[in-house]
């Protein structure tokens, strides 16, 4: 063990080098890098199933807990309110206190009462800051103070209590004792999971190859290095630890660097405000799930490591240098292609059964999205060894293809992974866009809660007040509901309104559709108003229902006349509308007119927030890691120059011009691209395929604009490779480097 | 005075490379403190049996024996640790690691050994100021000269204390001056430890440090009277 031990160490400090080893320590610094992006993504990947629990406990720990009675705390009268500022969510309680002690709310030193409210930080700072005056006269209560963080789901959200006189009138409140339920989590759902695996799995590949190439790169040096060290004596199995400890090093750096990275990204996430993390993420609720995440974390310094040994699988290092196994054979397709079949059967079966649901459609994605890498070398060598003669810069590069297109087929296998993976997500995230309504059909409807007929005249009065809506339909309706439990809906309506379907209307009268199916209530009949809760009703009826008349009226099966009401106790009426356009003052001056006895809700504005939370994130993703790619071509590039400095002097030298070679660089990075996006763009418009028709249940769209950047930034990325490698290429035709050692 | 033990013994050696024959039948004996040198014209097939020699080659006839034992029947495990222990190594351009400084270059076959890293250093440290070279130890080959790396490579050569140092073409890459300085090192400190040197030169000037000269020419050996 010690042996061992020392064979790592000697790698180790091989792999520092030091001032005159400039390769080792690049070398050293991109295997850092892979393995700490690596580990970066793998452990805010597996925080997601965390987070959410997370979320699900801070939302649960303040719902009002309806049952029985606690000693000792004096129930409050609770509504829940959810309302909007200009799009953005708000949500928050009414509160209305029964005695002294009212239960403690999480993250609420103390309750408001009436007059008083109790804000979030982000609501605060949205009050105090200019534009917000139509969301002020929502909020004239005085404040008494903030909510702490154990009360809210995010940094960012808005949130509030609101003390108020009037709750126990609210047909939606509730008498509790206790605000917190146990959490149920909510487990991602399959199109949530085969996100994140298929979003991870796009950025992890890409990186994972990263980490492999970089430890392949000076291989000629580290060859020469190893021959030297059999030389005085290391054995074969030396050899290898100590290949493995020079990638160990890099790797424990790259360990360090990603949960640095990861630390980061936890301070940086509560800054986060865009409107699909709702309410923002508080930096501690990202938590690896360690289970996942340790086994994952030493899973890439291994496999680093064992990838440096798998790079020495085709050369035998003697004392006296490096022999290679054999002549240079093809590769095979067969193996190769196992993933890729092996994914397809795996998304075949599952799909053809419960969809989604089954395992073994993420698996199969995940096998297919792998299996790009694979293929995607013995396709470039394929496509190399197909091309001919032309111009001496394409003869250049296509003779080096062939001889060796492993490296440029490696690295942009990352590039044909992360088009592969983005496609995918693009298209479900441009479906779900494609989904949502114009903001022109976004309907608003109003609805107001009165406890009056007087006091539901007053609300449409001032609701008709407003510009442009003086003439807009205003339905104010009523839920009956017998002792035995049958409901119906009645609408209220003044005589005045109805004499041009009932000519002999009487207000005090309750009239029928003659053709009104269903419990249709009969003079005598002892109702309550169902609105109001069962548990704030008084046994006594609530109305005598008094004659009712069928008349031939079309729609409302229902019709009661306002004085009808007189001898009711309690009345709760909802008064709504639906506001014809969609102008945000003029929405938000209606939840003004509505204050919390009511609420504003935009219709057809809901999505899935967590879908798209996810695709967006995954997209930000995938152009980082496009870019990191680009970044890897480069280093990789560079370091291709310096090994075949000397050819390429030569070449200089036979008058061989730069410009040639400059162009067969472009090639040569041009033709894998190519071949890399090819294999890409189908790859992905399947998956796209497969997802949205089997998973999402949704006809497939394919974001072409997304396809073309991601192109267009793929071949960008060779360009600006091309352009940043040319000053090596001038340093390298040098003559000089044609000097012996 | 008894006869000096012998340390290694090849005989009847042939290796091909191909077609191409490198040694045909080739025969040597070397005994212990003495210093060998394999003569003969470029590609006769002096460094194959040097290779063959020190046990980096196999041949394909023939036996190599280093104090009775068969190189040839031996595991690379066992050769990989008679390279670090009994062998040492002197090449024309040194064949110094770039990335370790110079006396971590000699340490290495300690470390190699599963020498504590500080006891290694320290013995290393010695060997070169023994040598005259204590002002390289903490520079790296490429910041050094190329007969101060090459000495540096007589130092690695002799640290672990070996039996038989191999030295093929050692000032190949050296003007006359550092090819003198360490021809000198390389014989004087190897008689002092009485360590046998195979030492692989055409050139008669680097050969008259030797003790006998044995000619190597069309892959066969033949030995030379030479009175020094």
């Amino acid at each position: 063990m010690r042996r061992w031990a020392a064979d790592l160490a000697l790698g180790m400090r091989l792999a520092l080098g030091g001032g005159g080893a400039r390769t080792a320590l690049v070398r050293l610094t991109l295997t850092a890098v892979g393995v700490g992006l690596g580990v970066a993504v793998l452990l805010t990947a597996t925080s997601v199933p965390n987070l959410l629990a997370a979320r699900d406990d801070r939302a649960s720990s303040r719902l009002p807990a309806l049952g029985a009675s606690v000693e000792g705390i004096d129930p409050v009268h609770v509504a829940g309110r959810n309302d909007e500022f200009r799009g953005r969510g708000l949500q928050g309680y009414l509160v209305q206190a029964t005695g002294p002690r009212p239960p403690a709310a999480p993250g609420v030193g103390r309750l408001p009462g009436p007059g008083e409210a109790v804000l979030s930080p982000a609501l605060a700072d949205l009050l105090r800051s200019p534009g917000s005056e139509l969301l002020r006269s929502r909020f004239s209560q005085r404040v008494i103070g903030t909510i702490g963080d154990t009360g809210l789901t995010g940094p960012n959200e808005l949130f509030f209590y609101v003390g108020s006189d009037t709750v126990a009138q609210q047909p939606d409140s509730e008498l509790v004792s206790r605000f917190g339920f146990a959490a149920s989590h909510r487990p991602l759902s399959a199109l949530e999971l085969l996100l994140v695996v298929v979003g991870a799995t796009t950025c992890l590949v890409p990186v994972f190859v990263f980490v492999v190439t970089s430890t392949r790169l000076a291989a000629a040096a580290r060859d020469r290095r190893l021959a030297a060290l059999r030389l005085v004596g290391a054995d074969r199995g030396q050899v290898h630890r100590i290949a493995a400890g020079e990638t160990l090093l890099g790797s424990l750096a790259g360990l360090l660097a990603g949960l640095a990275l990861f630390q980061l990204i936890r301070l940086l996430v509560p800054g986060i405000t865009v409107d699909a993390f709702r309410g923002g993420l508080f930096g501690g609720d990202v938590v690896p799930d360690w289970r996942l995440g340790v086994p994952a974390l030493l899973a890439l310094p291994v496999l680093a490591c064992a990838a440096a040994v798998f790079a020495l699988r085709p050369v035998v290092i003697e004392p006296l240098g490096v022999e290679r196994r054999g002549t240079r054979t093809p590769r095979k397709l067969v193996w190769r292609l196992f993933p890729a079949v092996t994914g397809g059967v795996l998304l075949l079966t599952g799909l053809g059964g419960d969809g989604a649901d089954n395992p073994s459609v993420t698996v199969g994605v995940v096998l297919v999205l792998t299996a790009v890498p694979l293929v995607l070398p013995w396709v470039v060598e394929r496509v190399a060894g197909l091309l001919g003669g032309g111009s001496p810069a394409w003869l250049l590069a296509v003779r080096r293809l062939q001889l060796d297109s492993a490296t440029a087929a490696r690295l942009v296998s990352g590039v044909a992974v992360v088009l592969a993976g983005s496609i995918a997500l693009q298209g479900v995230y441009a479906r779900t866009e494609l989904e949502r309504p114009a903001s022109q059909d976004i309907r608003v409807l109003a609805s107001y809660y009165a406890t009056s007929v007087a006091d539901g005249e007053a609300f449409t009065a001032a609701f008709h007040a407003l510009p442009g809506l003086g003439g807009v339909p205003v339905r104010t309706g009523v839920m009956l509901e017998t002792a035995s439990g049958e409901r119906t809906s009645a609408v209220v309506e003044s005589c005045a309104r109805l004499r041009g379907a009932i000519a002999d209307c009487r207000d005090g009268d309750v009239y029928a559709a003659a053709t009104g199916s269903g419990y249709v209530p009969e003079q005598g009949d002892h109702v309550w108003f169902s609105e109001i809760r069962r548990a704030h009703r008084s046994d006594l009826p609530q109305w005598t229902v008094p004659a009712v008349h069928r008349v031939p009226v079309e729609g409302e099966e229902l019709i009661v006349t306002p004085a009808a009401l007189a001898t009711a106790s309690g009345v709760g009426l909802t008064v709504s509308a639906t506001l014809p356009g969609a102008d945000p003052d003029l929405v938000e001056r209606v939840r003004n007119v509505v204050g919390w006895n009511g609420s504003v809700a935009s219709l057809g504005t809901g999505r899935d927030g967590t879908s798209a939370l996810i695709t967006r994130v995954l997209s930000v993703g995938s152009v980082l890691v496009l870019l990191f790619v680009a970044g890897s071509l480069l280093v990789a590039a560079w370091e291709q120059l310096r090994e075949r400095r000397r050819s390429l002097a030569t070449l200089a030298a036979n008058g061989v011009g730069r410009g040639v070679l400059a162009r067969s660089l472009v090639w040569q990075l041009a033709i894998p691209v190519g071949v890399a996006v090819l294999v890409a763009v189908p790859a992905g418009l399947v998956l796209d395929w497969l997802v949205l028709r089997f998973v999402v249940h949704r006809p497939m769209t394919a974001d072409v604009s997304s396809i073309a950047l991601l192109t267009a930034t793929a071949i960008a990325a060779v360009l600006l490779v091309t352009a940043l490698t040319l000053p090596a290429l001038w340093r390298t035709t040098n003559l000089e480097n044609l000097r012996e050692e | 005075m008894s006869t000096p033990e012998v340390l290694l013994e090849a005989g009847g050696v042939r290796k091909a490379f191909g077609a191409t024959d490198a040694l045909t039948s080739a025969s040597l004996r070397v005994r212990a403190g003495e210093v060998v040198a394999l003569m003969g014209p470029s590609g006769a097939g002096k460094s194959t049996l040097l290779h063959c020699l020190a046990g980096i080659v196999r041949p394909d006839e023939g036996t190599v024996r280093y104090r009775g034992a068969d190189l040839t029947l031996l595991t690379d495990r066992a050769r990989s640790a008679l390279r670090r222990t009994d062998f040492g190594f002197v090449f024309q351009f040194g064949r110094l690691v770039p990335e370790l400084t110079c006396q971590e270059n000699v340490a290495l076959p300690l470390r190699l050994h599963g020498e504590r890293g500080r006891v290694a250093a320290r013995r290393a440290r010695e060997t070169l100021a023994e040598l005259g070279l204590a002002e390289v130890a903490g520079k790296r080959p490429g910041e050094v000269s190329g007969g101060q790396g090459q000495r540096v490579a007589v130092a690695r050569a002799l640290v672990t204390g070996p039996r038989v140092v191999f030295a093929d073409e050692p000032t190949g890459a050296l003007d006359s001056l550092n090819g003198e300085q360490v021809m000198q090192l390389l014989t004087t400190a190897a008689r002092e430890r009485d360590a046998a040197v195979v030492l692989v030169t055409h050139e008669p000037r680097v050969a008259a440090y030797s003790d006998r000269e044995v000619v190597v020419r069309d892959g066969r050996t033949r030995e030379l009277e030479v009175t020094r």
